[in-house]
C-alpha cells in the first residue's frame, strides 16, 4: 500500500514539473519574437513598438538571459510563488487569478454535481427500464449530450430560460440562482459523456459471470445491477470524473464567455487573445496542477472502491490462478 | 413419486443476426433425489443451454419451449417474483470461471452471506456464522479469517470453493455445476470434485453436471446424458460412458476422449538416435526471470532447466499452470532469451549475437504450433499468405513455388484448397490448427513445438490433431515437443516425457516407466487426478 | 418469462470454450460482408445519418451550387434580421445576408480545417503511439511521461495555448486543435500496439523469421488500422467542435469568411431578438457531429 502511494506521488510530481516546464516552453517555442508580439497585440502593430520597450519587456520575462539560467529561474520562480505580472492589467498574475478562481470552482462544483447524477439517473435507466424501446431512447438521448457544441447549448439555454421565459439572470456571477445556466449548459457534454460510459460499463458488467452468480443466487435485476454491476461499472467513471474536474477550465471557457463570468476560464480566453505570456504560463500551471492534484486524489481513493490495485500481483483472468494454484497441491 | 427435476422436450432458440439458431431440440431429461446427472457433449452440443435453461437465466428474447419441473412446479414461464424464490433457495449454479464468478469489489463472505440475507434466512451475525460455517465446508481453510478476503486475494482453488459455498450455503436441493473445474489444474480439480461429491452425498442434494470431459463425467455422475447438436443422444450410467456407449456417436466421443488407459498413437522408438548425435534444440541450465514492475514481485518461470531433444524424439512436457512450461517452448523457439544459462538449436548457442544466416538457419530448424488456434492467425490475412509467411522469410522459394508448396502443405494436413483463401474467422478451430501445422511445416523444420496445441479443441478435433502430429512424426521424420496440461494428452504422442513445478523438472523419463512408476509425490498425484482411470480407488 | 431482462446485445456463445463454431456459421460468412451492409442500411439512423453528412460534403464541395445567396455581398437590407421564411430558410442577418448561404459556405472552412486537424492527430499520434509501443523501454516512458503531461491541459486550453503562439486564423486552429490531439491517439496507438504485439500471430510471424519492418508493415499496422478508423472519425466530430468552439471565441475565421463557429459567435449579439442567428447554424454543427459519430459506430461494426 505505501509503496503503491509512493508510486503515485512520484508520478504526480512528475508530471507538474513537465506542465511547469510546458508552460516555460511556450514562450520559448513561439515562432517569432514573443516580446514583439506581446507588444503588438494582434501582431500589425509590432513595429510600432520602440526598440526601449522591446528591450525593458525582454529584461523583464529574462529573455536575455542563457536558456538554462532562464529555465533555473522560472522553476525558482514558481516554487516561490512569484509568477510574474500579467502584462494586459499591470496586476501580479497570483491576484489575478485569485480573483477569478472562485467564480470557476462554483461553476465546476456545480457542473460536475449535475453530471454525476444526470448520468446516473440515465444509464441506469437505459438499462433497468422495462421495454427495450425505452432503454434505447435513454441510451441514445445520451448521445446527444457528447454531439452538441456546448457554446450552442449555453447560447440556446439563454434565449430560451433567460430572454424568453426570463427565469434566470441572462449575465454576471452574483448568487446562486447565476450559476444554474452556465452549469447546466456545462454540464450537458459531461453528463453524456459519464452515461455513455456508464450504461457500456453497466452493459458489460451484467454479461459478466458473476451478474450470474448474483442472479442463481435469487436476486432480482434491480438488485443485480445497483448491488453488483454497478460498483464496477463505476470504476471507469470515478477515472473520468477525476479527469473532467482537471478539465472543467476548458468548459468554463466558453461557457464563461457567454455568460460573462469573471472566471479563471474567461481569464485564459482575454489571455490568449491580449497574448499575455505570463498570464497564460500560470494558468497552465494552474490546470495542470490542478489536474495533477485531482487524479492523485482519485489514484489515492481508487483502492477504497477497487481492491484489486494495490495487490502485489495484479489477477490477470488466468494470471492469478497460475501463480498461486500450486500452493493448493502441497 | 415424481423426479425432483424433469425436463421434457425442451427446445431453446436463439435469435441470431442471420435468423432463429436452435440451441436445444427436444430434449428430455429426468433426475432423482440425490443422484448426479452429467450433462456431456462438444461445443455446441447444447449442454449449457440447458442448464442455463434450467435455472431460467435466458435473458428474454431467447424462446424456450417445452417443460421444465422441480418437484412438480413447471418452471417455464414463471413469473420473476416467483423465480427470486426459488434461484439460491432451491436451485443453485456453481459457474464456470472461479475468477470471473465472483464479484471482484466485494468480499467474499459477504457473497456468500447474500443468499441467505435475500432468501430471508438469516441477517446480520447469524448470516455472518452460517456462511463462514459454507466455506468451510466448501474446504476453504481458515474460513472465518478470510470472510472479508477479496476474490483476487485468493487462489483459482479456493475461488472456486467460495462459489460452492455460494451454492450450498441455503441448502438448495439441485446444484447445477456447469464446468465447474475446467479452468482450474487437475490437481485441484480432483479436490474440488471429491469435496462437491462428499458435500453432495451428505445433504442429500442433486446435481446436474455440466462438462465437456467425458472422463470426468464418468467418474463423478450416476448417470450421463450425452448430447449432440442440440438433442440428447444416448441416456446411460456413468460407469457405461467409456467402454459400453451404444450409439455410433456417443461411441465416437468416448472413444476420441483421451484416458490414461487410451492406446498411445507413437510407438517407442525403435532405433533412438544414438546420445551422441547434435541435438536439434538443447537448454542447458535455462533460467528465465520476469523482473516484477512496481509493486509486484520478479517471477522466476525457469530455475535451472535442462534439455536435449535429438531427431526423430518425441518429447512431451506436462505441468500446471505456473509450472514454466511455456516459457521453456518460447526459450526453445528463440522468442525468449534465457536470464541465465544457454539455449542452442543444432548446437549453436542462441545467446550470441548470431549472423543473419545462423539466425534463419535456427527458424528453419526449429516451428511452432500454438494454442489458441483463432489469435495464432493474423485476422486480416488469408490462411494461404500466412501459411507462406515463412516461405517467404526463410527461404529463396519464388511466388509461384510458394503457391505450389502451400497447396502441398494444405493436402498434406487435408485442408481443402479452397481454404487458402479464407480468413481466419471463417474457418474452425480444428482446420485452424491444421493450417498451423501447415504453417509450421513450410520450410520443412526437422522439430516442430507444439504448446497446448490441442487444449483448445473438442475431443473429437483434438484427436484428428493428435493423428496428424503422430502421423507427421513417423512418416517424415519429424521430431516433436509436445507441451500440455493433460497427461493423457502428452502420454499418447510422446515416448519420453518431463514433469515441471515451479519452473523446474521434478521427473523424466521414458513416457511408458513415468506413468506406471512415478517416483515423486508430486506426480503421482498429477497421475491420480487425471480422471478416467479404470483401477478407481474410489468410485462411486 | 425469466427476472432477467438484460439487452440482447450479448447473443450467444452458444457453448463457453467453443473452438469448433459450427460448420453452418463459417460457411455463411462469405456472404457476410453484404448482409452487414444490408443490415446498417436498414437501420434508418446510420442511413439518415449517411445522407445528412453526404448533404454537407457536398456543400462543402460545390456551395456555390447549393447556395441560394452569395454568402458575403448578397445583401438584401429590406430583408435585413428577418426570421426564417420560404425564401431564406434559415432567416437573414442585421446585414441582410442569407444565414443559409453562410451556413453552406462555411462548411467547407470548418470541414476542411477539421479535416485537417485530424490528419495532424491522426499521423503524429499513430507515429508516436507505434514507435512507443514497438521500440519500448527508455523511448517509451519518455514519450507516454510526454502525453501524460499534455493530457493534464485540458484539450481546448492546449490549444488556445497553441494559438496564442502561432497566431489566429483558420489554419492556425485547424494546427492547435489537431496538436491538442495527439496524445490521444498516441496512447491508443500505443496501446493497439501493444495488444498486437502480444497476440500469438507475432509469435509465428517471429518464427516465420520476420524482421522488425515486415512484422509492423504486415501485421501491426493492418490490425491497428480498424481501431484507428474508428477512432479517427469519432475525432473528426470533435474537431468540428473544437474549431468551431475556437472560432466562436473569435481564434478562427476573419469576418466577413463564413465558418461554423463563427457564424454562431456572429449572432450572439441578437440572441434576445434574432434567434435564428445562433440557434440554426449551432443546430448544423450538432447534427453533423451526431451524424459522424453515428457512422463511427457504424465502422466499429463492419471492421468486427
Amino acid at each position: 500500500m505505501l509503496r503503491y502511494v509512493l508510486r503515485r506521488l512520484v508520478q504526480a510530481l512528475i508530471v507538474l514539473w513537465g506542465a511547469v516546464t510546458v508552460s516555460f516552453a511556450v514562450l520559448q517555442l513561439t515562432p517569432g519574437d514573443p516580446v514583439r508580439i506581446m507588444l503588438g497585440g494582434a501582431g500589425d502593430a509590432a513595429a510600432a513598438a520602440s526598440p526601449e520597450q522591446v528591450a525593458a519587456l525582454r529584461a523583464e520575462l529574462g529573455l536575455d538571459l542563457p536558456l538554462w539560467q532562464q529555465y533555473l529561474d522560472f522553476l525558482g520562480r514558481v516554487l516561490t510563488g512569484d509568477l510574474g505580472t500579467a502584462y494586459s492589467t499591470g496586476q501580479p498574475v497570483t491576484a489575478e487569478i485569485a480573483q477569478a478562481l472562485p467564480v470557476t470552482v462554483e461553476l465546476g462544483v456545480a457542473a460536475i454535481a449535475t453530471s454525476v447524477v444526470a448520468a446516473l439517473v440515465f444509464a441506469l435507466l437505459g438499462v433497468l427500464l422495462p421495454g427495450a424501446g425505452l432503454r434505447s431512447l435513454f441510451q441514445s438521448v445520451t448521445v446527444l449530450g457528447v454531439a452538441m457544441p456546448s457554446f450552442w447549448v449555453a447560447i440556446v439555454a439563454l434565449q430560451l430560460f433567460s430572454f424568453r421565459l426570463g427565469w434566470f439572470p441572462a449575465f454576471g456571477s452574483d448568487g446562486v440562482v447565476a450559476v444554474v445556466l452556465p452549469a447546466l449548459a456545462m454540464a450537458v457534454l459531461t453528463a453524456g459523456t459519464l452515461a455513455q460510459v456508464l450504461t457500456r460499463g453497466l452493459k458489460d458488467a451484467l454479461t459478466e459471470p458473476y451478474a450470474d452468480t448474483a442472479r442463481a443466487k435469487g436476486l432480482s435485476e434491480v438488485r443485480v445491477v445497483l448491488g453488483h454491476a454497478l460498483r464496477n461499472a463505476s470504476l471507469p467513471v470515478f477515472t473520468m470524473v477525476g479527469m473532467m474536474v482537471g478539465g472543467v477550465l476548458g468548459g468554463a471557457a466558453i461557457v464563461e464567455t457567454i455568460f460573462g463570468r469573471q472566471g479563471v476560464g474567461q481569464l485564459f480566453v482575454e489571455a490568449v487573445r491580449a497574448h499575455d505570456f505570463p498570464l497564460i504560463q500560470a494558468l497552465i500551471i494552474l490546470t495542470g496542477g490542478v489536474f495533477v492534484l485531482v487524479t492523485l486524489a482519485v489514484d489515492l481513493l481508487y483502492p477504497l472502491i477497487d481492491p484489486r490495485v494495490v495487490a502485489p500481483y495484479r489477477s490477470g483472468r488466468t494470471g492469478g490462478v497460475d501463480l498461486t494454484a500450486r500452493t493448493e497441491v502441497a | 413419486m415424481t423426479a425432483l427435476l424433469q425436463v421434457e422436450d425442451l427446445h431453446v432458440t436463439y435469435r441470431g443476426s442471420t435468423g432463429a439458431v436452435p440451441a436445444v431440440r427436444g430434449v428430455d431429461l429426468r433426475l432423482e433425489r440425490g443422484r448426479t446427472l452429467a450433462l456431456v457433449g462438444e461445443s455446441g452440443s447444447g449442454k449449457t443451454s440447458i442448464g442455463r435453461a434450467v435455472l431460467g437465466l435466458h435473458p428474454r428474447g431467447v424462446r424456450q419451449r417445452g417443460s421444465i419441473t422441480l418437484d412438480g412446479t413447471e418452471l417455464l414461464g414463471l413469473p420473476a417474483p416467483a423465480w427470486r424464490k426459488i434461484r439460491g433457495r432451491r436451485l443453485a449454479l456453481i459457474p464456470q470461471d472461479p475468477l470471473a464468478g465472483l464479484n471482484p469489489v466485494h468480499p467474499i463472505g459477504r457473497q456468500v452471506a447474500e443468499v441467505l440475507v435475500r432468501h430471508r434466512l438469516a441477517k446480520g451475525a447469524e448470516a455472518r456464522e452460517q456462511a463462514v460455517q459454507a466455506l468451510a465446508e466448501a474446504g476453504l481453510e481458515d474460513a472465518e479469517r478470510r470472510y472479508g478476503a477479496f476474490p483476487h486475494e485468493l487462489s483459482g482453488g479456493q475461488r472456486q470453493r467460495v462459489l460452492i459455498a455460494i451454492a450450498i450455503v441455503a441448502r438448495p436441493e439441485l446444484i447445477i455445476a456447469d464446468e465447474p473445474t475446467s479452468a482450474l489444474d487437475v490437481t485441484v480439480q480432483k479436490q474440488i470434485l471429491d469435496r462437491l461429491a462428499l458435500l453432495t452425498a451428505e445433504l442429500g442434494t442433486s446435481m446436474l453436471l455440466i462438462t465437456h470431459d467425458l472422463a470426468l463425467a464418468a467418474d463423478r455422475a450416476d448417470e450421463v446424458a450425452v448430447l449432440a447438436d442440440g438433442a440428447l443422444v444416448e441416456l446411460l450410467s456413468g460407469s457405461d460412458l467409456l467402454h459400453s456407449a451404444r450409439t455410433p456417436a456417443a461411441q465416437h466421443l468416448a472413444a476420441a476422449a483421451p484416458t490414461l488407459d487410451s492406446p498411445a498413437l507413437i510407438p517407442p522408438p525403435a532405433n533412438p538416435a544414438p546420445v551422441e548425435t547434435v541435438p536439434l534444440v538443447a537448454a542447458h541450465d535455462v533460467q528465465v526471470v520476469f523482473p516484477g514492475r512496481g509493486v509486484r514481485e520478479d517471477v522466476r518461470a525457469l530455475d535451472g532447466v535442462s534439455l536435449a531433444v535429438r531427431p526423430r524424439e518425441s518429447v512431451g512436457i506436462v505441468g500446471e499452470s505456473g509450472s514454466g512450461k511455456s516459457t521453456l517452448a518460447r526459450v526453445l523457439l528463440g522468442l525468449q532469451a534465457p536470464t541465465a544459462g544457454r539455449a542452442e538449436v543444432l548446437g549453436v548457442d542462441q545467446g550470441r549475437r548470431l549472423g543473419r544466416a545462423e539466425r534463419r538457419a535456427a527458424r528453419r530448424a526449429v516451428q511452432p504450433v500454438f494454442q489458441d488456434p483463432y489469435s495464432s492467425f493474423d485476422p486480416r490475412r488469408t490462411i494461404g499468405a500466412s501459411i507462406a509467411e515463412p516461405l517467404g522469410a526463410l527461404t529463396r522459394i519464388g511466388r509461384r513455388g510458394q503457391a505450389r508448396r502451400v497447396a502441398e502443405l494444405m493436402d498434406q494436413v487435408r485442408l481443402p484448397a479452397t481454404a487458402a483463401g479464407r480468413r481466419p474467422r471463417e474457418l474452425s478451430g480444428g482446420q485452424l490448427q491444421r493450417a498451423a501445422i501447415a504453417r509450421a511445416l513450410a520450410v520443412s523444420p526437422q522439430l516442430v513445438v507444439a504448446d497446448e496445441a490441442v487444449s483448445a479443441l473438442d475431443v473429437s478435433v483434438q484427436a484428428q490433431v493428435l493423428q496428424l502430429l503422430a502421423r507427421l512424426h513417423q512418416e517424415q521424420d519429424l521430431a516433436l515437443v509436445f507441451i500440455s496440461h493433460d497427461l493423457a494428452v502428452v502420454r499418447q504422442v510422446s515416448t519420453r516425457v518431463l514433469v515441471m513445478r515451479a519452473g523446474r523438472v521434478v521427473e523424466q523419463g521414458p513416457t511408458a516407466e513415468v506413468l506406471t512408476s512415478p517416483t515423486t509425490e508430486y506426480t503421482r498425484a498429477l497421475i491420480e487426478a487425471v480422471p478416467g482411470r479404470t483401477p478407481t480407488g474410489e468410485r462411486r | 418469462m425469466t427476472g432477467t431482462d438484460i439487452d440482447l446485445v450479448r447473443l450467444p456463445a452458444l457453448e463457453p470454450g467453443a473452438a469448433d463454431p459450427p460448420a453452418a456459421a463459417a460457411e455463411s460468412t462469405g456472404r457476410g460482408r453484404f448482409s452487414r451492409l444490408r443490415g446498417w442500411l436498414s437501420a434508418p439512423g446510420a442511413l439518415v445519418s449517411a445522407v445528412f453528412l453526404l448533404l454537407v460534403l457536398c456543400w462543402a464541395a460545390v456551395p456555390g451550387l447549393l447556395a441560394p445567396f452569395d454568402p458575403v455581398s448578397d445583401l438584401d437590407s429590406a430583408a435585413a434580421m428577418a426570421g426564417p421564411s420560404s425564401q431564406h430558410w434559415f432567416g437573414t442577418d442585421p446585414l441582410g445576408r442569407d444565414v443559409y448561404s453562410r451556413v453552406v459556405h462555411g462548411s467547407r472552412l470548418s470541414m476542411l480545417a477539421a479535416g485537417l486537424a485530424v490528419t495532424i492527430s491522426v499521423t503524429a499520434g499513430a507515429v508516436l503511439g507505434v514507435l512507443a509501443g514497438y521500440v519500448g523501454r527508455w523511448l517509451d516512458s519518455l514519450l507516454m511521461r510526454t502525453v501524460d503531461v499534455l493530457v493534464a491541459i485540458p484539450g481546448l486550453l492546449l490549444s488556445m495555448v497553441v494559438v496564442s503562439m502561432l497566431g489566429f486564423g483558420v489554419v492556425n486552429v485547424a494546427v492547435a486543435v489537431g496538436v491538442a490531439g495527439i496524445p490521444g491517439f498516441a496512447r491508443i496507438m500505443r496501446a493497439e500496439t501493444l495488444r498486437i504485439l502480444s497476440r500469438p500471430y507475432l509469435d509465428a510471424a517471429r518464427t516465420s523469421g520476420l524482421g522488425h519492418v515486415a512484422i509492423m508493415v504486415r501485421h501491426v499496422l493492418p490490425n491497428a488500422s480498424g481501431a484507428l478508423a474508428v477512432l479517427a472519425a469519432l475525432e473528426l466530430g470533435g474537431a468540428i467542435l473544437a474549431v468551431s468552439a475556437l472560432s466562436f471565441l473569435g481564434f478562427g475565421a476573419v469576418p466577413p469568411t463564413p465558418e461554423w463557429g463563427a457564424l454562431v459567435n456572429d449572432g450572439r449579439g441578437y440572441i434576445a431578438s434574432a434567434w435564428w442567428l445562433t440557434a440554426l447554424p449551432g443546430a448544423v454543427i450538432a447534427a453533423t457531429v451526431i451524424a459522424i459519430n453515428r457512422l463511427s459506430r457504424e465502422i466499429g461494426v463492419v471492421q468486427r
